[in-house]
């Protein structure tokens, strides 16, 4: 398979020291990296730095071309869509406007609107909501959202920032039921930032384990999964 | 009852005075979240770079076009060479920065073009005035372009993606970004907008008011009044403000209370609507979910 | 052995010693601002901003004052005008009157321009006891000379105006009802004022009052209630842009008053023109300095010698700017005070003799306007001749009308 996404010796910070020490990490065509972690590992920097919304050092290639340096707006428009902690949906406009903003950038009409039909079908709660105001919505509706949102950009690349946090177990369920039907049937790259360990490697098929801004743990999910230090500190077994 | 009915179309021409500058300051907030106080005294620049151009004998409407292109550059400009490098500044010296232009406009419009008193034509004006004295034909010409340029704000907001992915970049910067939007040609391309629309109301305004550099100098004060009153972020609900405040403030002043409170009671009118409903009669009730 | 005197003396020096050089010569010296050789005049007025029209004015008064030393000075001395930029602000105003006087060491301010600024001043310069003379505006608060005794005004005050105003209605149609225009200000209130001075205890049957304020955009809801006041007279005091709006909005709903209009807002070009010459016909305004574009005046002496002067100390200059007459006229009213001072050019004589011109003629007033000051009058002007606007420009007409003495 070959590689989507590359970072090499990445590092970055929010203008203190360092919070990420030359990390190296790989999402392939179509497939599902996880990156675990504790708590202030860095896992949420990764996520920024690569999207260009903080100061970074390093080599990222998207595609084969670098992107390491590019505002935020022209990473987006190349292909990788961000839900980012937080789930950032606008708050103060509707579902409908929140759904219309993924695919600004586009100008196919007839494929966003064949992709927004897509959206309402992993999420039919979104449809029921249509003309609400977003802010309005539950979490794990925020969360759809989101995600909806971001699959609107038709990309190539999905970065997904903790999609269980602070969500009911039934929600989480629907969520990453969701992700796991994108990844099937539309082949859409993910890469996975998840508290949720044991989901995270459920769906991805690969992970990286993160520690204090630096890689420490890689390979294949599997292989992690049944790794016995990782197995104690992150699966509780 | 024949005063009343002056009073009122009065009022509503007033109003509509108010009105259009009001849009200018919907566009501005809602591209930019800011309140722009300079947003008159550029409307008043622009209005004598109009006036300039019909003294050097263009045609009314291709003075009117020059000047809404020349002030969208400016507006533009403005945001790109001033307002970018405060990007991340706090609130208040963004607020200072805007007085600050306010005073340079004003300063400079006054060196350039002295303060002498002009009139301003207008392309509406009758031989005599209509409906008996009522109104003059420049009042419902005016009402009328406001309310186009107010169906033109609203269309350009609710019914394009570049009004929507504008409101966007003010709401949300950071997730604007994030699905491909250039917020900084928002902003700049808000500011254009709003310096336009400036243009426009300017224009209108001066026939009735009489071009001097200090012309706008009360209207920006009822006008962000209106736009308050109406729903800031709400274009139809700002115009319709904006005619409520002349209205009210001439009724006023001739039944109620006097001149001299008029101004006072329309205020205190606007701050006890506010209390009840904060984001102004029509504007979006904005709630979240913790 | 150091004698009594000498002791003294010693003792005076050291007791002296603490203050500045300046301050002993002032301490000394009961001429402050006067030497054998030179009088210091201190002057502010708008060179910049807004109100910078009236800047002719102190340049007018330049050019008056090397003409005067040209021809030997006064009183044997040389006429050191010395004029700041105040902005037409008041602060400013204060800073620079500071200079003046403790710095420059001027005698006393001359012509001062601005109410704003005049207000802001006027307590210090009544504390320090500098004489304040022929203020630029025409507040009536500068006749008060029992609370500023040291500040007297020149030119009619607006509430003199109005007195005159009154008059005339009252002349015309002694029932007539009067719709008063005003900005809701000093400047306006000073109208009311006026009116009330001729009116008595009439004023609140006869009148109908309504302000607005600076920051309005329009007055055509105030022209409207007055009109529905049923008045058949109307004053407009306010400044050029409301005039010009109320004289529009007065002509087009049908209203035809008898409209006087307050003389700060007599422009052509700023107020006529604009409100359409034909819309203001029949507005009755007063005046009392000859206009430099009367015809009646081509001739005229006094206003071919202000010609002369304006040809030689103020070559190209717009002759038709009446604020160059008003200027040479109040600098002439100076130079009679000085000459009454003979020679003793303390501050005491100066006001002294300010306040004491008898029927002093000025040659570019209106035939039959004289100049009198007492210590208890301080409105050297008090006469005005009505003049009506008959589509093209202002003519005069009637006899000269004395305001009410109050």
């Amino acid at each position: 398979m070959a590689t989507l996404l590359e970072a090499r010796a990445l590092t970055a910070g929010y203008g203190g020291p360092p919070v990420l020490h030359g990390v190296a990490l790989a999402v392939e065509e179509g497939g599902v990296t996880a990156l675990l972690g504790a708590n202030g590992a860095g896992k949420t920097t990764i996520l920024r730095a690569l999207c260009g919304m903080i100061a970074a050092s390093g080599e990222v290639r998207f595609a084969g071309e670098r992107i390491d340096g590019l505002p935020t707006e022209a990473i987006a428009r190349r292909g990788i869509a961000h839900v980012p902690d937080g789930r950032g949906t606008f708050a103060e406009l509707t579902v409908e406007e929140n759904l219309r903003l993924g695919a600004i950038t586009r100008r196919d009409r007839a494929a966003v609107a064949a992709d927004l039909e897509g959206a309402l079908t992993l999420f039919p709660r979104l449809r029921e909501r249509w003309r609400q105001q977003a802010g309005t919505l539950s979490g794990g509706e925020q969360q759809m959202l989101a995600i909806a949102r971001a699959l609107l950009l038709r990309p190539r690349l999905l970065l997904l920032d903790e999609p269980s946090f602070g969500l009911a177990p039934l929600a989480v369920r629907e969520v990453f039921g969701a992700l796991a039907r994108l990844r099937a049937e539309a082949g859409v790259a993910m890469l996975l930032v998840e508290q949720n360990a044991a989901l995270a490697l459920d769906l991805a098929d690969r992970a990286c384990l993160l520690e204090t801004g630096r890689v420490v743990l890689q390979g294949e999910a599997a292989a992690l999964r049944r790794d016995a230090a990782v197995r104690r500190a992150y699966l509780g077994r | 009852m024949e005063g009343f009915a002056h009073q009122l179309v009065a009022g509503i021409a007033t109003g509509g005075i108010y009105a259009s500058v009001a849009l200018a300051l919907v566009m501005i907030y809602q591209a930019t979240h800011h309140v722009n106080f300079a947003q008159g005294e550029m409307a008043t620049f622009s209005t004598y770079l109009a006036w300039a151009a019909v003294q050097g004998g263009a045609p009314w409407w291709a003075a009117l076009l020059g000047t809404v292109f020349a002030s969208f550059a400016v507006g533009v400009a403005i945001e790109r060479v001033l307002l970018r490098p405060m990007r991340s500044a706090p609130v208040l010296a963004v607020v200072c920065a805007f007085i600050g232009l306010m005073l340079i406009f004003n300063s400079i419009t006054g060196a350039i073009f002295g303060y002498a008193v002009r009139p301003f034509p207008s392309p509406f004006e009758t031989s005599a005035p209509l409906l008996g004295g009522l109104v003059s034909g420049h009042a419902l010409g005016s009402t009328a372009v406001t309310l186009a340029v107010l169906a033109l704000v609203w269309a350009f907001f609710r019914h394009t993606g570049l009004g929507l992915a504008m409101r966007a970049a003010a709401y949300n910067p950071v997730s604007a970004r994030l699905v491909g939007i250039r917020v900084g040609w928002m902003l700049a391309l808000g500011w254009g907008l709003a310096a336009a629309i400036g243009a426009v109301a300017g224009v209108m305004v001066a026939p009735v008011v009489f071009l001097e550099p200090n012309m706008m100098l009360g209207v920006l004060l009822y006008a962000f009044a209106g736009a308050l009153l109406g729903g800031i972020d709400n274009p139809a609900g700002a115009v319709a403000g904006g005619f409520l405040v002349g209205v009210v403030e001439n009724l006023a002043g001739a039944y109620l209370v006097g001149a001299e409170l008029k101004l006072t009671l329309a205020l205190a009118i606007i701050v006890g609507v506010l209390l009840l409903r904060p984001s102004g009669l029509f504007g979006r009730a904005v709630e979240s979910r913790v | 052995m150091p004698n009594r005197r000498s002791l003294i003396a010693a003792a005076a020096g050291v007791a002296a010693a603490p203050l500045s050089p300046w301050r002993r010569a002032e301490a000394r010296s009961t001429t402050p601002g006067v030497t054998a050789t030179e009088i210091r005049i201190g002057n502010t007025n708008a060179y910049s901003g807004p109100a910078s029209a009236y800047a002719v004015i102190s340049r007018c008064h330049a050019a008056f004052f090397r003409m005067v030393n040209e021809q030997g000075g006064i009183g044997g001395r040389q006429i050191v005008f010395l004029s700041y930029d105040d902005g037409y602000s008041p602060p400013r105003a204060v800073e620079q009157v500071r200079r003046l006087v403790e710095q420059d060491g001027v005698a006393f301010l001359f012509n001062t321009l601005g109410t704003p600024s005049n207000s802001a001043i006027v307590r210090y310069v009544n504390q320090r006891r500098v004489p304040h003379l022929f203020v630029a505006s025409g507040a009536d608060k500068w006749g008060d000379y029992r609370q500023t005794p040291w500040t007297i005004g020149w030119q009619p005050s607006y509430r003199t105006e109005a007195q005159v105003y009154a008059k005339h209605m009252l002349d015309r149609n002694p029932d007539a009802r009067l719709a008063l225009l005003y900005q809701n200000d000093d400047f306006g209130k000073d109208y009311i004022a006026g009116v009330r001075d001729v009116l008595g205890d009439r004023f609140d049957r006869v009148v109908r009052a309504a302000s607005h304020e600076v920051t309005d955009a329009t007055v055509d809801s105030q022209v409207i209630s007055l009109q529905a006041s049923g008045a058949d007279a109307l004053l407009t005091a306010t400044t050029p842009k409301f005039a010009a709006q109320a004289i529009r909005k007065v002509h087009d709903i049908g209203w035809r008053p008898l409209h006087f209009l307050t003389s700060v807002s007599v422009s052509v070009a700023s107020v006529m023109q604009p409100a359409g010459p034909e819309k203001g016909i029949g507005i009755i305004t007063a005046a009392y300095n000859k206009d430099p574009t009367d015809p009646a005046w081509d001739n005229d002496p006094g206003m071919n010698e202000w010609r002369a002067f304006m040809r030689r100390h103020m070559p190209g200059a717009d002759t038709t700017d009446i604020n160059y007459v008003y200027a040479y006229g109040v600098a002439l009213t100076l130079m009679q005070v000085l000459r009454q001072c003979g020679t003793d050019f303390s501050r005491q004589n100066i006001m002294r003799q300010a306040t004491g011109l008898r029927d002093l003629e000025i040659p570019t007033l209106l035939p039959g306007i004289r100049i009198n000051t007492a210590p208890d009058n301080y409105h050297p002007i008090r006469q005005m001749q009505l003049q009506r606007w008959d589509g093209t420009t202002w003519r005069r007409f009637g006899e000269v009308i004395e305001g009410t003495r109050v």
